[in-house]
């Protein structure tokens, strides 16, 4: 154990070290406060012992100043004032215990051992390993009372291991905490001392007591229970049982995550592991991390770890081999696992299919329905002020006659956008939630929120299973409940872009998600720049945000290699850091970044800045990406996008859709009609298609009267009926001629599925133009 | 001790499970547990626990950003919050602490022991 002592009376310091040395401690001397600081903070000590009066610094700035640096070592004040007071503000100040002088030195030590006690993971003032009892007041070991005659630094050593038993002590570690820094020896000298303990543990019976671990240095030997094992408890057997039965009903799917990072490895071994496997292996491996151990198998765990680890940067084939190593040592940890598996979902990180078409053109129609409308006058005026057209009903049996009719709804009565539901009617405590169910089950449900007076819980449950979006508590000003439908409304609109914050600090990126909320910008938030290149994958960002100092991968490298991938050469991205000297801008600007935020970072600074980024971002894109006559995508961005589905599909084992649609005799009506007509009908049915996909379809057109549509884990079956839907839809479309005369478009669609129909861009396209001219 | 009441958020069913089972039987505790942080948040506000089991990683709704909002609200704000990691780097684990959490515990934890470690952790 070492020990500071800071005391500028020189009889008591003399005393003091003397007292300690002879109970085996290692002591560091300072005079004077600012002396103890420095020692303080060039040394790990186990124990600090500060006189409150010193020169220079006293005592308890001293221990201030320690703990707001982040010292935690246990600290002792020596104090000649017994008053509460200053007892009071030392302890606050952030001493651990404090001794009145003047006190008798066994007091001193006893409180010394205490405190050393409070800190080591053993909390029993006799240490024990087995029968290896350490008694600290006395400095004497024994085992099996037998006394052991140690060498006190042979003592000290055995004393680390009892206090910390969990902990391993590399040889430096040892020294530093054994020896003073006059007498430094060798790490040999460490081993020596290793040496002896071990023969004189050797010699009584204590065998093994002390462990090599490979590589890092020693550590105390998990000790074999001797007693009786604490399982003949009553609650220690309902544990036992408990987690039996735990263990079975969880080990199939724990045994499941071994499956996929033993695919990952199996890739990283052939030289092909796609990040996004290797990022999802490594999210199973750090689940395994934290479920094993609990089960009983921390050797599990540390596998696990290393798996994770491993897993967390590209791997070469030879790594490869070495995890699947580690994971045939994990498999041979586990019961072999019985026959069927679990199928886990995968994740979906995309939409599929259709979306309803948002009408964000005229303002949303919010119904209220409430037997109680004494709010209504207020409602009403403050509704002037939001683009909201507002409704009220008073009466359920009314509201529950209006929602049947919206079942089917006759020409121009439609539901609303947003409904809002009292709870508690006239009818019964259940009637808010009958009319949600009937709301809620709408062909087109509209957003449901629920206003009440009651903060059941209950109600908040059954309320969200019905898929309710908001609970809003009575009493609420007109503002606050419209501000709380537009916010609602807000987060139901597609992002208009999508932000990838790279950023090792959580506060920071935290602090970004608040910035960013109110606008409609999707940011994804990543704090361990090894995970990137999967997250980038994933999110498909159409901006880079990269803080310029973090571990393992620094900001400049990430930018490097985005703008080394002809896939994302064009991604925007903008720098933070605390550092922008002219040197570092320059180096920024360089590597290809478009711009910089220095910390800390302002709301107005990241928002401006983020806006005029994108802006300028999506009309350079637009030129380059987008069909200038319909202003869907183009035949270059298609191919980009279809690239991303594939890469995902193969991953996930999801199937991709790609679609044909085309105009029917576009030549002839251009040559008819003349080319104005056929642009016309074009820029038409690229905006109807636009509304009618997702954000995450791919929507295109590459020559002519062709529109090629991708839709991402969309099966054959699904794809046919997008294609039925969207050509009535397309069919709706007339077209006015001269004269008053009427042209219907005629539409061929055609379809192509991922992979049976074709593993490329190109094969699918001509496995669906083949589909068609054997239809047509 | 009397009958404190725990709320476990975690998106791991079996973490859940074990610490529930572990709680329940060795500390007699009331325990509430919610899978995700938003289930949490409503838990954490309607029941009131004396303490809560946070885990970091978890979709969405990290450990962080619940904890942020749990700090955000009232009702909630005064509820002591123990974060669960399997992250061992000493540095996120001190940048955890830093946040102001009462502590933070890794796993895999001790099932037997977990009880102790909380008391052990909140002073109780």
């Amino acid at each position: 154990m070492r020990l500071l002592l800071v005391e500028d009376d020189e009889i008591l310091l003399q005393t003091l070290n003397e007292a300690l040395l002879n109970q085996g401690y290692v002591v560091n001397v300072a005079r004077d406060g600012e002396e103890g600081w420095d020692y303080a903070n060039s040394f790990t000590y186990d124990l600090m012992l500060l006189d409150v009066s010193l020169p220079k610094l006293d005592g308890i700035n001293l221990c201030r100043r320690l703990r707001q640096a982040q010292i935690n070592t246990p600290i002792l004040l020596l104090t000649a004032n017994d008053a509460s007071e200053a007892k009071v503000t030392g302890l606050d100040a952030g001493a651990d215990d404090y001794v009145v002088k003047p006190c008798t030195i066994p007091e001193l030590l006893a409180r010394i051992r205490a405190l050393l006690r409070r800190q080591s993971d053993s909390s029993a003032p006799i240490l024990t390993w087995g029968l290896l009892q350490l008694n600290p007041s006395a400095c004497e070991v024994r085992w099996d009372q037998e006394i052991l005659n140690l060498s006190p630094k042979e003592y000290n050593l055995l004393e680390l291991f009892l206090r910390h038993p969990r902990q391993v002590f590399t040889k430096g570690a040892i020294l530093e905490h054994l020896w003073s820094f006059d007498d430094p020896p060798g790490e040999e000298t460490v081993r020596a001392h290793i040496k002896g303990l071990r023969r004189k543990l050797k010699a009584v019976g204590a065998d093994g007591a002390i462990e090599t671990v490979y590589g890092m240095g020693y550590c105390l030997k998990a000790v074999e229970m001797v007693e009786p094992t604490p399982s003949e408890t009553p609650k220690a057997k309902a544990m036992q049982s408990g987690m039996e039965k735990l263990w079975e009903q969880f080990r199939e799917p724990i045994l499941a995550r071994l499956d996929q990072i033993e695919g990952a490895i199996a890739a990283a071994q052939g030289g092909n592991l796609p990040d996004r496997l290797r990022w999802e292996a490594a999210q199973e491996a750090h689940k395994l991390v934290g479920s094993l151990g609990m089960f009983g198998l921390p050797e599990g765990s540390d596998l696990a770890r290393q798996l994770e680890l491993g897993l967390g940067q590209p791997l070469t084939v030879a790594q490869g081999d070495q995890l699947r190593q580690v994971l045939t040592d994990l498999q041979g940890l586990l019961p072999a696992p019985a026959a069927p598996k679990p199928v886990t979902p995968p994740l979906h990180p995309f939409s599929r299919g259709i979306s309803p078409s948002l009408s964000t053109d005229y303002a949303p129609r919010l119904l209220i329905i409430d037997p109680d409308l004494s709010q209504g006058a207020a409602l009403a005026t403050e509704a002037q002020l939001w683009p909201v057209v507002l409704e009220c009903c008073g009466d359920w049996e009314e509201a529950m006659a209006q929602v049947k009719q919206w079942r089917d709804p006759p020409e121009g009565l439609n539901p609303p956008d947003v409904v809002i539901v009292e709870l508690a009617f006239p009818q019964g405590p259940t009637a808010g939630l009958k009319l949600l169910k009937q709301l809620r089950d709408l062909p087109k449900p509209p957003l449901l929120l629920v206003l009440t007076a009651e903060n059941n819980f209950g109600d908040r449950v059954a309320v969200a299973r019905l898929g309710v979006q908001g609970f809003l508590m009575k009493p609420i000003t007109a503002a606050e409940l419209l501000t709380t439908v537009f916010h609602h409304l807000q987060q139901q609109r597609p992002p208009e872009a999508r932000v990838l914050a790279v950023d090792d600090d959580p506060v920071l990126l935290r602090a970004m998600a608040s910035f960013l909320a109110p606008w409609p910008i999707e940011l994804q938030t990543l704090e361990d720049p090894r995970q990137f290149w999967a997250t980038l994958q994933r999110t498909a960002p159409d901006l880079l945000i990269l803080d310029v100092e973090m571990p393992h991968i620094n900001g400049l490298e990430l930018c490097q290699v985005v703008r080394n991938d002809p896939n994302w050469a064009q991604l925007p991205i903008v720098f933070l850091s605390a550092n922008c000297d002219r040197e570092m801008l320059q180096r920024i600007y360089q590597i290809g970044a478009d711009d910089y935020i220095s910390k800390p970072v302002s709301e107005p600074e990241l928002v401006t800045r983020l806006f005029n980024r994108l802006e300028r971002s999506r009309l350079l894109r637009d030129l380059a990406e987008k069909d200038p006559l319909t202003g869907v995508a183009n035949r270059y961005r298609a191919e980009q996008d279809f690239q991303r589905f594939f890469d995902l599909a193969q991953q996930e084992r999801q199937k991709i859709c790609l679609i044909v649609l085309k105009v029917r005799d576009l030549e002839n009506i251009n040559r008819d009609y003349g080319h104005d007509l056929g642009d016309r009908i074009l820029q038409r049915f690229g905006q109807l298609l636009q509304k009618t996909c997702s954000r995450e379809d791919v929507v295109s057109r590459w020559s002519g009267g062709e529109f090629i549509i991708g839709m991402y884990g969309l099966k054959r079956r699904e794809g046919e009926k997008v294609i039925r839907d969207m050509i009535a839809l397309l069919a709706e479309e007339i077209f006015l001629l001269e004269g008053q005369l009427a042209l219907a478009i005629r539409m061929e669609g055609s379809l192509a599925v991922y992979p049976e129909d074709g593993k490329t861009l190109t094969q699918l396209y001509q496995a669906g133009v083949r589909g068609a001219k054997k239809k047509g | 001790m009397g009958n404190r009441t725990i709320l476990i958020i975690d998106d791991e069913a079996d973490i859940r499970a074990v610490a529930q089972l572990s709680l329940e039987i060795n500390q007699d505790w009331q325990v509430l547990t919610a899978a995700s942080g938003v289930a949490g948040l409503q838990l954490a506000r309607d029941q009131r626990p004396d303490a809560i089991l946070l885990d970091v990683m978890m979709p969405d709704l990290d450990g962080p950003a619940t904890w942020a909002l749990l700090q955000k609200d009232p009702h909630t704000q005064a509820i002591p919050v123990i974060f669960l990691t399997a992250k061992v780097q000493a540095a996120e684990q001190r940048r955890y602490a830093e946040l102001g959490v009462k502590a933070v515990l890794t796993k895999p934890f001790d099932p037997v022991r977990l009880g102790d470690l909380i008391v052990e952790a909140l002073s109780w």
